[in-house]
């Protein structure tokens, strides 16, 4: 899809329109951003802005063969290179890269790669990739995406030019939402919230099961005594794969509890949908004791990746989160 | 697309061009003049800052038919034929991306024949730290016997990673960083020449943005002239590079100087709603924080030592004096803790905003010693009637006290992470004399010690208190010296204020001006402990010392507060 | 003849006056002078028209065993008179090695000069005892601090310039004690000055890459005086310049070390005689004798803790270094104050 079709993002877009209207269009580039906002999007966006036959002020046309085939991945002179396994390794970097650069494009005016993913380069894929995005061959043109770029060496972003790829103003997301899912406001804005400003998310987010298990959660937390949580941990620890998420929103809420436990203003709540529940929850808690519990909630995210022991990483967990709060 | 990006149209094509290293450019033109050329170089510093460039450089300068003062002339044969790139004599390989990984042996080979039109064969070997073993032993056998007419020169970044037996068969030169200042001369150069108008702040901010990096200001610089057209304005560059507004930094720290939590909130809000990259934005605040470290080391002449634009100056000046000392190298540390953590997290946002609840929530620093002061006072109005105690405090006390009176008070002090051992403990620096002759005026001095100490109570309970378990060592006239078993009372005793008020008591007791000097004990060295290992045992260690104060020992009762942290001052040994 | 254990000095004289030994051994920790001892004598037994066929240099353990070394010692030269064989890494070999290679030493082939080097500072006596009178055994330790300068001094000399006092401390104090390193120093030095017949250490300062304001050297200054704001002022201004984090690391460590034997030493009632390198002209012993005394012998501990710390975070990639660096600093000067 052309640069008109994607959302937000006009920054990028419009410097992008502008180094191809003033002809000075880099060659190498790293697109960064959260997730979902539109990375590749414009990647592709940019290929068509070059080689569709029938561009007008730097944006494509949409509809002829070569804009056409970009949008369904069949240009061959547009290819994306994604890590195998784990990673993206040196000899995909040979032989789909610089093997693959020095021939002529084949059909359109420029080729483009796309890596998507560029901060699962190995060591020696990432090296191997320097003299070629210092000097590439001509027509060629190499899109690193990637969401982590303080993970890509430091003689790579030298390199390269980059662009910033930013979330959605929760306003803008949310009155979006509001329109495309039909909801209520304060439901919008939640989800405009949680989902950080990223459209895909929010949608996702919106989906019935996640929903439905959103509820269940923010349910149990209502009704947990300090004498339920061990049970608590072991119920959970039955859902596996939903843990990830089940953590995501404990953390959402003990979050949003600190928020309010700070005064801050309820603009901030990413479960501004639940405000009186929210405020219960208060009741009983300082500032410190959310603090430290909001951080066994992090800490138990980041030990999740870490493959500890789901059971107890949960029972530490609950352990920290039913500890008796209040004031000294 | 036949625009050169300007780091490659830019590149210097003679010595004197190159940026930033005129070091290494003076000794190297002198080589090639005094014909004193080496086998093999080592170019080593970090990226973009002319490695690469200079290497390029020298292998024509060697070649060159004729130079002139060790340049090369740039249009003799030799000197076309390598710039263009068509000349068998001169190799440049990436060591990371060609096969040289794989097969050592082609390395020797290309070498071992003479050269074919130049005067010496030059192997330039880019990111060299890559090479695999296999290749690292050919290449070191060859530097061991280096063909006649062969000059090897190495690059990288990484130094470290090249074995030393190479490194030592090598001539090496340390590219170092480029200050802002010349990367903002160069770029003027660059905007002149391509008819390119940009202000001077749009310059600097690209130049800090380049972090010593020339070919990063030029990246960058290619970005925003391939936005903004031949008229550059700083507001173009916050676009391009996707700066943050400088402001929200020192609202931040504002905020947390207030510990007004929901005021930090909202400016992250804020923050996140713009789309800032969150560990962008920590990274530069932590510099922000050690901006305030430095301004309050150095509140004078600012702008020479900080490299900042006067309104930040201002900023900096101003709040580096909201912090007390020990609370701004915490709050620096913390940040700077918390940026490492910001990077591996999947969740930036609320590892920042709880860093901020944090900071706003945690107490102001009190020294262990004011609140003995503090303490001093309610005690005195504790004689006076248990309830003048829960009174409001008399205007013009400072937060502690009011804060004692409030029920949800602890004595929290900011911790530092390691706790020195006892031995360590420094005490302030002190001339010590050796005196042991007996002397009757020490005893004279040890006589008077009771009434000393009584007339020292009327002015300080708390003084009065540390008087007692020390010994009375040396003493001559206008000189007193004694030792504190314990280092705490020590290091307390030591403080100006502190000495001033025994010095004067001793004046009037001991009928002329004295001076006194405090040693603390030296305490059984505990060995074998290794600091790291036993850090919560030092943490226990420093908490029993803490309770067995009889002033903490009560504020605890009073208050009903335990220790949260104990910190230790290294200049008075607390 | 016994077997002869000499020093590198000796060793020299005695390779310009005797014949060429058909066995050296080069063993110690100061790796230029083991390689200067081995161009030597390559120098002085083959012509460089004659060493791409009589040459030959292979690594202990990797390479060859030492049966193999035998063999090939045992190889006639190639259109000259000797041939050379040079085995480096020697420390490396085990025990077979060695005793096969002492078969061929106690009856070497006398065309081939077999030079050994090794790590080691000394070599398995039980081992080396096989040896016969053949062979010299070359001690190559790291100098004496005081001999340094003197070391620095002669080689300038053989490139032709001499070099004042300060150019010569500043010199061991920016690049150490290591001869390699040094060489490399002084061979650009050499180079810098051009025509001059002179380096200074305004030329020093320069070719090192520092500015002239702000040297290590000032840096150490200004902890000798406990001066926290200059010290954290010249930490953030040298780190800016690029100079690497480790390399100002190890210079504070240098420093701070030597105030700490110095201290030592004088609280032991020696002279202060035994000065670290580098420290000979006398502004610059009066300004150890102030700095020295700027420093407990127990705050030392805390000192070396906070270099420790600093290292550690260097090598475990976290960021913020300088802020790291200069908080250390402060720490050292012991200027934390506290308010209230």
């Amino acid at each position: 899809m052309p640069f008109k079709d994607i959302k937000g993002q006009t920054r990028a877009i419009e410097y992008f329109k502008r180094a191809v209207g003033n002809k000075r269009l880099g060659h190498a580039f790293i697109f960064t951003g959260p997730e979902g906002v539109g990375k590749r999007a414009t990647a592709l966006a940019l290929a068509q802005a070059l080689n569709c036959s029938q561009s007008a002020e730097g944006e494509a046309c949409g509809e002829c063969p070569a804009c056409r085939k970009i949008t369904q991945g069949g240009h061959p002179d547009v290819r994306s290179i994604e890590p195998e396994g784990q990673f993206l390794k040196i000899d995909q970097m040979r032989e789909q890269l610089q093997r693959d650069a020095i021939l002529k494009p084949m059909e359109g005016s420029t080729k483009l790669y796309i890596l998507d993913s560029a901060e699962r380069l190995t060591l020696e894929a990432a090296n191997s990739l320097l003299k070629l995005l210092e000097e590439p061959p001509p027509a060629v043109i190499l899109v690193l995406i990637t969401t982590q770029p303080f993970a890509l060496l430091e003689t790579i972003r030298s390199r390269c030019q980059t662009v910033r790829f930013r979330p959605l103003e929760t306003k803008v997301l949310s009155s979006w939402l509001r329109e495309r899912l039909a909801c209520p406001a304060d439901q919008a804005q939640a989800l405009a919230m949680q989902s950080g400003g990223r459209p895909a998310k929010a949608l996702r987010l919106a989906d019935e099961n996640t929903q439905a298990l959103r509820n269940q959660v923010i349910g149990k937390l209502q009704k947990l005594g300090p004498r339920d949580w061990p049970e608590a941990a072991v119920q959970w620890g039955e859902h596996r794969a939903e843990l990830p998420e089940m953590l995501a929103v404990l953390l959402s809420w003990f979050r949003d509890l600190l928020i309010l436990s700070s005064r801050a203003s309820r603009e901030l709540l990413m479960n501004s949908d639940r405000l009186t529940e929210l405020e219960g929850a208060l009741l009983d808690e300082s500032t410190e004791s959310l603090a430290e519990k909001c951080q066994a909630v992090l800490t138990a995210i980041q030990q999740m990746k870490k493959n500890i022991n789901t059971q107890l990483l949960l029972e530490n967990l609950f352990m920290r989160l039913g500890a008796k709060a209040g004031r000294n | 697309m036949s625009y050169i990006v300007m780091a490659r149209k830019w590149r210097p094509q003679t010595f004197e061009s190159v940026v930033g290293q005129e070091h290494i450019v003076r000794t190297l033109k002198n080589a090639i003049l005094a014909n004193r050329i080496s086998h093999a170089y080592l170019f080593t510093g970090p990226r973009g800052v002319g490695k690469t460039t200079t290497a390029r450089l020298l292998a024509k300068a060697v070649n060159c038919i004729s130079p002139v003062e060790g340049e090369p002339c740039n249009h003799c044969v030799r000197c076309e034929e390598i710039m263009g790139g068509r000349v068998t004599d001169v190799i440049e390989i990436d060591a990371a991306s060609n096969g040289l990984v794989d097969d050592a042996r082609e390395l020797r080979e290309k070498v071992r024949y003479a050269p074919m039109t130049c005067r010496y064969k030059v192997m330039i070997i880019d990111e060299v730290h890559m090479m695999s073993n296999a290749a690292f032993n050919a290449l070191l056998k060859t530097l061991e016997e280096p063909p006649a007419h062969s000059i090897f020169i190495l690059a990288t970044t990484e130094s470290h990673k090249v074995p030393a037996t190479i490194v030592s068969r090598c001539q090496r030169f340390d590219f170092r960083r480029i200050p802002a200042k010349e990367i903002t001369e160069r770029l003027a150069v660059m905007a002149a020449a391509e008819n390119i108008t940009i202000d001077e702040e749009a310059l600097h901010q690209v130049a800090r943005g380049a972090d010593g990096s020339l070919r990063d200001a030029q990246s960058l610089f290619d970005q925003i002239v391939s936005f903004s057209g031949s008229r550059i304005e700083a507001a173009d560059v916050v676009t391009v590079l996707g700066l943050v507004d400088t402001q929200i930094y020192i609202d931040l720290v504002d905020a947390i100087a207030e510990r007004d939590a929901a005021r930090a909130l909202s400016i992250i809000n804020r923050l996140v709603d713009s789309g800032a990259d969150l560990r962008q934005f920590m990274k530069d605040w932590v510099e922000y924080w050690r901006s305030l470290v430095v301004a309050q080391v150095m509140p004078d002449c600012l702008d020479q030592v900080l490299d900042l634009a006067s309104n930040m100056l201002e900023a900096v000046a101003r709040q580096s004096r909201l912090f007390a000392s020990e609370e701004l190298t915490s709050l620096a540390k913390l940040a700077a803790a918390t940026d490492d953590e910001l990077r591996r997290t999947q969740n930036p946002r609320v590892v920042l905003e709880l860093l901020l609840v944090r900071l706003c929530a945690a107490e102001r620093v009190i020294s262990l010693e004011f609140l003995w002061q503090q303490l001093n006072a309610l005690e005195t109005r504790w004689a006076e009637g248990p309830d003048k105690v829960m009174a409001p405090p008399p205007a013009g006390t400072t937060t502690a006290a009011a804060e004692a009176s409030s029920a949800r008070n602890r004595p929290a002090v900011v911790a530092e992470e390691e706790k020195p051992s006892e031995e360590g403990e420094p005490a302030l620096i002190v001339d010590s004399l050796e005196d042991a002759a007996p002397d009757s005026y020490l005893d004279e001095v040890r006589a008077s010690w009771p009434d000393i100490m009584k007339a020292v109570g009327q002015e300080n309970r708390v003084l009065q208190a540390l008087l007692r378990d020390v010994k009375i060592t040396a003493a001559e006239e206008g000189r007193v010296e004694i030792n504190c078993t314990s280092d705490y009372h020590a290091a307390s005793l030591q403080k100006e204020e502190s000495r001033k008020v025994i010095g004067k008591v001793l004046e009037k007791v001991l009928g002329r001006a004295t001076r006194i000097h405090v040693k603390g004990s030296k305490q059984v060295s505990r060995t074998g402990e290794a600091e790291a290992e036993n850090k919560p045992g030092r943490e226990k260690e420093f908490e029993e010392i803490a309770q067995r104060e009889p002033l903490v020992r009560k504020t605890l009762e009073m208050f009903g507060g335990r220790i949260v942290e104990v910190t230790s001052n290294p200049s008075n040994g607390k | 003849m016994p077997k002869k254990r000499i020093y590198y000095n000796e060793f020299r004289r005695a390779l310009d006056s005797e014949p060429v030994k058909p066995v050296y051994l080069f063993t110690g920790a100061e790796a230029f002078l083991k390689e200067q001892g081995i161009q030597a004598i390559v120098d002085k037994v083959l012509k460089p028209s004659d060493r791409s066929l009589n040459l030959e240099c292979l690594y202990a353990g990797t390479d060859v065993s030492g049966r193999e070394v035998c063999s090939r010692a045992l190889t006639f030269p190639f259109l000259a008179a000797s041939r050379v064989l040079v085995v480096r890494q020697a420390e490396k070999w085990r025990s077979g090695d060695i005793t096969d290679l002492a078969g061929y030493i106690e009856n070497p082939c006398l065309s081939t000069v077999l030079i050994i080097s090794s790590q080691e500072e000394r070599i398995k006596q039980v081992y080396w005892k096989a040896w016969a009178a053949q062979a010299y055994h070359v001690e190559c330790y790291p100098l004496f601090d005081s001999q340094v300068p003197g070391w620095i001094e002669r080689r300038v000399s053989e490139h032709g310039k001499r070099i004042t006092r300060d150019a010569v401390n500043l010199l061991i104090e920016q690049a150490g004690q290591t001869l390699g390193d040094l060489e490399n120093e002084i061979s650009k030095l050499v180079n810098y000055t051009g025509r001059e017949g002179l380096i200074s250490e305004a030329n020093v300062r320069e070719a090192a890459g520092h500015g002239r304001q702000n040297t290590m050297h000032e840096l150490n200054a200004a902890l000798g005086r406990r001066d926290s704001a200059q010290a954290v002022k010249l930490t953030g201004r040298i780190l800016a310049e690029g100079v690497p984090f480790l390399k100002v690391l190890g210079s504070l460590a240098w420093y701070l070390r030597g105030l700490h034997t110095y201290r030592i030493r004088l609280e032991a009632g020696e002279s202060s005689e035994k000065l670290p390198a580098g420290v000979r002209n006398q502004a610059a012993r009066r300004d150890m004798d102030r700095q020295v005394k700027a420093y407990r012998l127990n705050e030392f501990p805390i000192i070396f803790r906070e270099l420790l710390r600093l290292d550690e975070q260097a090598k475990t990639g976290k960021s913020h270094l300088e802020l790291l660096m200069q908080l250390a600093v402060m720490k050292i000067c012991g200027q934390n104050t506290i308010c209230g």
